[in-house]
C-alpha cells in the first residue's frame, strides 16, 4: 500500500498500522532468538525437524529440501497452500500456478520451534482450515519476504 | 503400544501406554481430556506424510496421536 502526496505531512493511519505490525513482529522475533530453544542447537529443534520429516510425504519432503518451502491442500476448499520454512507469515495462499494469492501468518501458541509451528499449519490447513482461516491474519502478496515462486 | 505427542517448547513430549493396560490408558484419556481442554487440538497422525484424522474424543486404539497447541494469528 502506497502512501499518497497527502500523507507526507502527518503519518497517516494505515502506515501508523503496518509499523505497529512490524514492530510487533520484530519483537517477537527477538524474543524467539533470545529463547535458548531457539539457539539452533537445541534438542527442541531437532526433534521438531525430526517429527516434521516424519509427518511430510515424500514430495513434501523434497520439495522442502529442495526449495525450502513445502505445498498443502486445503482440506474444506481444497484451495493451495505453501508453506514457508519460518515462524510467522511464511504461510501462502497459492492459485493453480503457484502465484502468490495472500500471506497468512497464524501459529500455534506457546514458543515452539519451528518444525513443530511448521507441522502445526500443515495439520491445520488439511484438517480444520477454515477455523485455521478464522484465526489467521491475512496481508496481501507484496508483504511475503518469500521470493515469488510459479510453476512452469 | 500407543503414544501421544504433545508438541512443547522441548519439540515435543512422548508419552506412551499400552493397550492392554487400563490403568495407563486412563492416564492416557485424563491427558488427553485436560489437553483439549486448555485448547489443544487431537490429530491421529495419517501415515506417508498423508492428512491424518482430527478426534474430538479420546480413542485408545489410534496408535500415534498429535495434541498441538491452540493456534494464534500472528
Amino acid at each position: 500500500m502506497a502512501c499518497t502526496a497527502n500523507d507526507r505531512d502527518a503519518p497517516p493511519r494505515h502506515c501508523a498500522w503496518w509499523l505497529q505490525r512490524l514492530s510487533r513482529f520484530s519483537r517477537s522475533v527477538i524474543t524467539r532468538w533470545a529463547s535458548p530453544d531457539f539457539a539452533g542447537t537445541g534438542t527442541a529443534r531437532a526433534r521438531a525437524n525430526l517429527l516434521l520429516g516424519e509427518n511430510l510425504s515424500l514430495t513434501q519432503r523434497e520439495q522442502f529440501h529442495e526449495c525450502g518451502y513445502f505445498t498443502v491442500t486445503g482440506g474444506e476448499t481444497g484451495n493451495c497452500y505453501r508453506i514457508w520454512r519460518g515462524y510467522q507469515m511464511n504461510v501462502e495462499e497459492i492459485d493453480k500456478n503457484g502465484k502468490r494469492l495472500h500471506v497468512l501468518c497464524f501459529m500455534p501458541e506457546g514458543h515452539l520451534a519451528q518444525g513443530d509451528v511448521m507441522l502445526a499449519q500443515k495439520i491445520a490447513l488439511e484438517l480444520f482450515e477454515f477455523d485455521a482461516l478464522k484465526i489467521a491474519n491475512t496481508m496481501p502478496p507484496h508483504l511475503s519476504r518469500f521470493p515469488e515462486r510459479h510453476e512452469a | 503400544m500407543a503414544v501421544q505427542i504433545v508438541m512443547d517448547r522441548n519439540g515435543d513430549t512422548r508419552h506412551e501406554f499400552d493397550f492392554a493396560d487400563p490403568k495407563t490408558i486412563a492416564r492416557a484419556e485424563e491427558r488427553f481430556r485436560e489437553l483439549t481442554g486448555k485448547g489443544f487440538r487431537a490429530v491421529a497422525l495419517g501415515r506417508d506424510g498423508n492428512p491424518g484424522t482430527l478426534l474430538d474424543k479420546f480413542d485408545p486404539l489410534v496408535e500415534r496421536t498429535l495434541l498441538i497447541p491452540q493456534l494464534q494469528g500472528g
